[in-house]
């Protein structure tokens, strides 16, 4: 009894510590990954059902609950989410991971695809599954994803995918 | 600013889609499980209805369990826990079937409902139905904010708990959530919604240590001693299969709403959809070992009709 209470508590101040090494202040340019999401005017019609937001960390619990256990143990410093609403009525969700490094993003990658999606050249690796694309490029990985699988357009999600590939490539040194 | 409902809109949209639910009811034949007749006098444990309109299904899935009135008396306060913080398609409860349950709550009299999980940002425009329900959405109250500390006397292996005051407090409550896949449990609906009422803090110690399934289905089955839910209401009309909870993932699209009072029931029956068995499933054992409800389908009275 006394050593699974005493498992509980190190588990539980690994993730404490875990998180603070993550905090933000520690690292530099921690806002850099909000200039990866192109702005709803770049995409002709569309506009901002939620426009994008950071958080670090175990903040992530606060966003995505239970899943936030998956993306810190992968190593996740920081995300961002935003959704924009297309002329159409749909939706498109974004999520960028920024991970402690590119043996992490490409982890979380691998958990995230499927084998029997298409590869497409965009960043290091990236994969369309009828309506959601994953890609990821150095310690960032990418998830773009439709609101309706019957409605979402594939030329939509890769256009997306190619621009914010594009902002990483202008501002990853 | 707070809107005020209009009651008569109320009433009109609500007995036009009644109607329409019943009819649609009266119409086509009910079978269970083994293709038999059902009698509408017979007292149905589980109300599964199939359809492409989620709405209309919600209605009649309830209607077929004696309506929303056999669970909201007038002037009562509903706490609704809906599974909608992950916006990814099939990661979250259809708005659609949640309207549904507000509107009938209404017509049955709920004086207010209570809102113990907060919807992710944009949740309410991923139906179409939201401009038209407006006034609806308005009159919702959010209570996810005024949490309670309590003891979970006959909890195994969670003995406390952080959770919304509204969900001990609130005169009836209704969980509705999404059938999906879940990587912590396998499976998720009804029992594992429980948590979308507990802090933070409480779901964060749920998932330590890492990977643990049984601990977790433990502590969920344990957080379910605080409050057995009114009535359930399970969206299995399309999900994730893969990658849960938050997805996005392989979608499966059974197009059927179940509702009943048994959450270990209605948990037993949508978790087919997902190829797996309640006989399997921790966090269903657990709760029908703490005499929740009857994972045995076989002996449920299941009325199944289309939308």
């Amino acid at each position: 009894m006394i050593n699974k209470r005493i498992s509980f508590f190190v588990s539980c101040l690994a993730i404490v510590f875990y998180g603070l090494l993550l905090t933000p202040s520690i690292f530099a340019e921690q806002n850099a990954i909000l200039g990866f999401v192109p702005d709803a005017s770049e995409f002709n019609g569309w506009k901002w059902s939620s426009s994008p937001k950071q958080v670090n960390g175990m903040e992530l619990f606060a966003v995505i609950n239970g899943e936030a256990e998956r993306y810190l143990r992968h190593g996740c410093l920081r995300a961002v989410f935003a959704t924009y609403q297309l002329p159409s009525g749909q939706f498109m969700d974004i999520s960028v991971f920024e991970m402690k490094d590119k043996t992490s993003a490409e982890n979380l990658f691998n958990e995230k695809v499927e084998l029997t999606g298409e590869a497409l050249p965009i960043g290091d690796q990236a994969i369309f599954e009828g309506y959601y694309l994953n890609f990821h490029q150095s310690n960032f990985q990418v998830t773009i994803s439709g609101s309706d699988p019957s409605k979402t357009s594939r030329k939509e999600v890769v256009a997306v995918a190619e621009k914010i590939f594009g902002r990483m490539k202008e501002l990853i040194p | 600013m707070e809107k005020k409902i209009d009651r008569r809109s109320f009433l009109v949209k609500g007995a036009t889609l009644g109607a329409m639910s019943i009819l649609g009811s009266s119409v086509l034949p009910a079978v269970n499980l083994s293709g038999t007749s059902l009698w509408a006098a017979e007292k149905v444990d589980l109300s599964v209805v199939k359809g492409r309109d989620y709405y209309k299904n919600t209605m009649k899935a309830v209607s077929q369990l004696g309506g929303m009135k056999q669970f909201v008396s007038r002037g009562s306060k509903v706490g609704l826990l809906v599974n909608s913080p992950f916006k990814n398609y099939g990661a979250h409860a259809k708005p659609e079937i949640v309207l549904a349950a507000i509107t009938m709550c209404y017509e049955a009299g709920a004086k207010e409902i209570r809102v113990l999980k907060e919807e992710f940002d944009g949740y309410w425009q991923r139906s179409t139905l939201a401009s038209e329900f407006g006034d609806e959405i308005a009159s919702l109250k959010p209570a996810w904010d005024d949490k309670v500390s309590v003891d979970i006397k006959d909890g195994i292996s969670l003995k406390d708990a952080t959770v919304c005051r509204d969900l001990l407090e609130c005169d009836v409550l209704i969980n509705i959530s999404i059938t999906k896949d879940h990587m912590g449990t396998n499976f998720s609906c009804i029992l594992k919604n429980m948590m979308g009422a507990a802090a933070s803090s409480t779901n964060f110690s749920f998932h330590v240590p890492f990977n643990n399934v049984e601990k977790l289905s433990q502590r969920i089955a344990d957080l379910n001693l605080l409050r057995k839910p009114d009535l359930c209401i399970a969206d299995a009309t399309e999900f994730i299969s893969t990658k849960g909870p938050y997805g996005p993932g392989k979608i499966l699209s059974p197009k059927t709403v179940v509702a009943g009072v048994d959450r270990v029931a209605v948990d037993a029956y949508v978790c087919r959809f997902l190829g797996l068995d309640a006989k399997d499933i921790h966090m269903i054992q657990y709760a029908h070992q703490h005499d929740m409800g009857n994972y045995k389908l076989d002996e449920l009275n299941i009325l199944e009709t289309r939308g």
